[in-house]
């Protein structure tokens, strides 16, 4: 991948004009807000006033764009030194179109879960860890060793603070039946069990079936929360339904899926609604459907996207980008990214190569605020710093 | 500058320094706050844009010309035969090629656009600062947003020592 840095020396050349100045309101509303985390850390120690301002709940929460995360695994038979990892993808920017977020040190890392700048990542051998890119901080989640994460979601706690908890299921069919587990992450406690329902049968079935394990080289298909519900598709056993976690009543159910189809199908949010998107191989066809009446379970064909003009080698993964519909798929083989429209017209295209692009579906949001959770307690030990955010 | 053509309602901008530019509305409205000025019926003759000089309203303009939406009533031919993708690109050509002015009329015009509520010309020059300035030393970042070092040495060393990762 081509970056392109910024020449040092155009700063330098500005040094001979001063008195061009910015109103501060403005370096701090549009400059500092857009910056890289990393670049923010650093520019705090400019002066008094860009700290502070910096350190508002008000800039915090500006802070930061949410991009698509997208994974890339570089070939080891083509090139050594490309880092496999996590870079955000930002389709609108016309240059340093790709910003890493983590690194990868093997093809077996991958991510489970991203919620408020906060990423779950597996080793990929029963390990998970937890950690915030924008302040380098991580913590390992040892109650989680041996599970797969449903998902990542934060609730309420007694002290008008937040918590972060997940679900996971351990145990695997036709081993042993899986058992489901709420952890909050930080907390010392042991994972709290959740109860299974006894009816119905076909939603008894596809929870016993577990939770999609994604394999990094594969799509993944993250959990989607909405109404303080987790969604997913459960992939391993032919169901037409769509799971839901209800966060709240710590309670399973399921709604109906639009198509009985399985193959290719993600979920998403879509406005404030839970979308639905199946991808047709021998059409080269994008359906996506919006859950438009929740309670009620009906759904709604918004689009139906042709992409054999746009896709010229074969597909290898698709993300949706908007609520207008728009979608980015990469190629496979040329390391291309495509962004386009509704009507299948190319809005732009970004290239990757040599290292070959697999979206994992969650969206990325830097979050310069720093969780209690990360903190050292008084006793422990100094943590080093997990290998995936080295060399950033 | 435009020229009359008929059919399209012009509006008349007007810089402090007393120059006058005549533009489709629908060029104008692509700044929020004209907009809303043209909706509230404040804008029956001409409307004075203060602060922004001549010399940035007309590059102001120049951008808002170029971006206004070709689809619909007016430019429905122009995209008929130009595929969209072509015209991003074009787009993005031009963008990158308005963009290379010195400091002091990028951040006039990170101005303007802030006032004038342009969000695709605020993105372009915020966007086009930050990829100048985020692999830049401290130093050279205060002299380029003309800011002081108002912290004590040990106060500095301090909130460098909290965020050392950032520095290396």
């Amino acid at each position: 991948m081509e970056r392109t840095t910024a020449d040092p020396r155009s700063v330098r050349r500005h040094l001979s004009s001063p008195g061009v100045a910015l109103p501060e309101d403005l370096i701090v509303g549009e400059i500092l807000v857009r910056l890289p985390a990393k670049s923010l850390f650093r520019f705090r120690a400019a002066c008094r006033s860009w700290c502070n301002r910096t350190s508002t709940h008000q800039f915090i929460s500006s802070f930061g764009r949410k991009l698509p995360l997208v994974g890339l695994y570089s070939n080891p038979l083509k090139s050594l030194h490309d880092k496999s990892g996590l870079e955000c993808v930002d389709v609108l920017a016309a240059a340093n179109n790709l910003r890493s977020v983590l690194t990868f040190d093997c093809y077996s890392n991958w991510l489970c879960a991203s919620l408020d700048g906060l990423l779950l990542v597996s080793y990929g051998n029963g390990r998970h860890i937890i950690c915030n890119p924008a302040t380098r901080q991580s913590i390992p989640l040892p109650q989680l060793t041996g599970g797969v994460v449903a998902g990542l979601y934060s609730s309420p706690t007694a002290d008008r603070g937040v918590e972060y908890r997940t679900l996971f299921s351990k145990g695997r069919l036709p081993i042993c039946n899986p058992k489901y587990y709420i952890l909050t992450v930080g907390s010392p406690m042991e994972p709290r069990p959740v109860q299974l329902p006894e009816e119905p049968d076909n939603l008894k079935i596809a929870l016993l079936h577990g939770i999609n394990d994604p394999t990094p080289s594969l799509c993944h298909r993250p959990t989607v929360m909405l109404n303080s519900c987790l969604h997913w598709v459960p992939e391993s056993c032919r169901h037409d339904k769509v799971v839901v976690f209800d966060t709240v009543a710590e309670s399973f159910r399921s709604i109906q899926s639009p198509t009985a189809a399985q193959e290719n199908t993600r979920l998403f949010e879509m406005g404030s609604q839970l979308g639905f998107s199946l991808y047709n191989g021998r059409s080269d066809t994008v359906s996506i459907w919006s859950l438009h009446d929740y309670n009620n379970e009906i759904w709604a064909l918004r689009h139906s996207i042709n992409l054999s003009m746009v896709v010229t080698s074969s597909m290898r993964s698709y993300m949706i980008l908007s609520d207008k519909g728009d979608v980015l798929i990469s190629c496979r083989g040329s390391g291309q990214l495509i962004h386009c429209d509704t009507e299948a017209n190319v809005l732009n295209q970004l290239t990757c190569e040599p290292r070959d692009p697999s979206f994992t579906g969650h969206w990325f949001k830097e979050n310069i605020s720093r969780h209690d959770f990360f903190q050292r307690k008084k006793g422990q030990r100094l943590r080093q710093q997990t290998r995936f955010l080295k060399g950033l | 500058m435009a020229t009359r053509e008929a059919g399209k309602k012009m509006i008349m901008l007007k810089s402090p320094d007393g120059m006058e530019f005549e533009v489709e509305e629908a060029v104008a409205m692509e700044s929020q706050t004209i907009r809303k000025m043209i909706e509230d019926d404040c804008a029956d003759t001409a409307i004075l844009i203060p602060n922004i000089n001549s010399k940035i309203l007309s590059r102001v303009i120049e951008y808002c010309n170029k971006h206004v939406p070709t689809t619909g009533a007016t430019g429905a031919a122009a995209s008929d035969t130009v595929a969209p993708a072509a015209l991003a690109e074009d787009l993005k050509i031009w963008d990158a090629e308005f963009i290379k002015v010195n400091r002091a009329t990028r951040f006039d015009l990170i101005q303007a656009a802030s006032y004038l509520n342009i969000k695709g010309l605020l993105d372009l020059t915020s966007q086009t600062t930050i990829d100048t300035i985020s692999d830049n030393s401290l130093e050279e970042i205060r002299s380029f947003l003309s800011t002081k070092n108002d912290y004590l040495p040990e106060e500095e060393q301090t909130i460098r020592r909290e965020n050392q990762w950032a520095f290396q």
